[in-house]
């Protein structure tokens, strides 16, 4: 997703990151990646369940990702005070003003992402729309 | 209801620990709100 930054700002648009640990977690990872994008913890989980996203063992431990989810698990037995919960999935959504959901994807398992080409392409819906509304057609609603 | 409609009176926290309302965050431009498993 980070690769696809400069095309999501290209569209007029920001890549907000949200995590599952604490603030300090946030500011490591801002300062180790060189990441630009603002990034927000959340760490009662309080968005995540808001967006519909997955938690469980059975999310995380699909056939294909069983050995990743069993060696998360010891990180997370381990390192679970400082890495947040690692039965979490995540997930990508695009919002415009308005509340406008324009793409929702929900990841099933780990390792389970959406394409930035279905991000970038609701991004051009959200833009077109805009210019579309100027010429005077309604405003569409996708979740 | 839609998931920004659920989401958009949640409280986050920035890196410093400041909260921030997520609603605020696409009230004036499209965003793309990316929930990552876990940083690091």
């Amino acid at each position: 997703m980070r690769d696809a930054l400069a095309e999501i700002r290209g569209r007029g648009a920001e890549l907000i990151v949200v995590g599952n640990g604490r603030p300090e977690h946030a500011a490591d990872f801002r300062d180790r990646e060189q990441v630009t994008s603002p990034l927000f913890v959340d760490p009662e989980l309080h968005a995540y369940a808001a967006a519909g996203l997955r938690r469980g063992l059975r999310s995380s431990l699909g056939p294909g990702v069983l050995l990743r989810g069993l060696q998360a698990f010891r990180e997370g037995k381990r390192q679970g005070a400082t890495r947040g919960d690692p039965w979490q999935q995540g997930g990508v959504f695009v919002i415009a003003p308005g509340n406008r959901v324009e793409f929702a994807y929900v990841s099933a398992e780990a390792g389970d992402h959406p394409s930035s080409a279905a991000v970038l392409a609701a991004l051009d819906r959200v833009a077109g729309r805009g210019a579309r509304r100027r010429g005077g057609s309604a405003p569409r609603t996708v979740e | 209801m839609n998931a920004a409609d659920r989401l958009e009176n949640i409280g986050v926290l920035d890196p410093e620990g400041r909260q921030v309302r997520l609603g605020d965050l696409w009230a004036k431009k499209t965003v793309v709100l990316a929930f990552i498993r876990h940083f690091g």
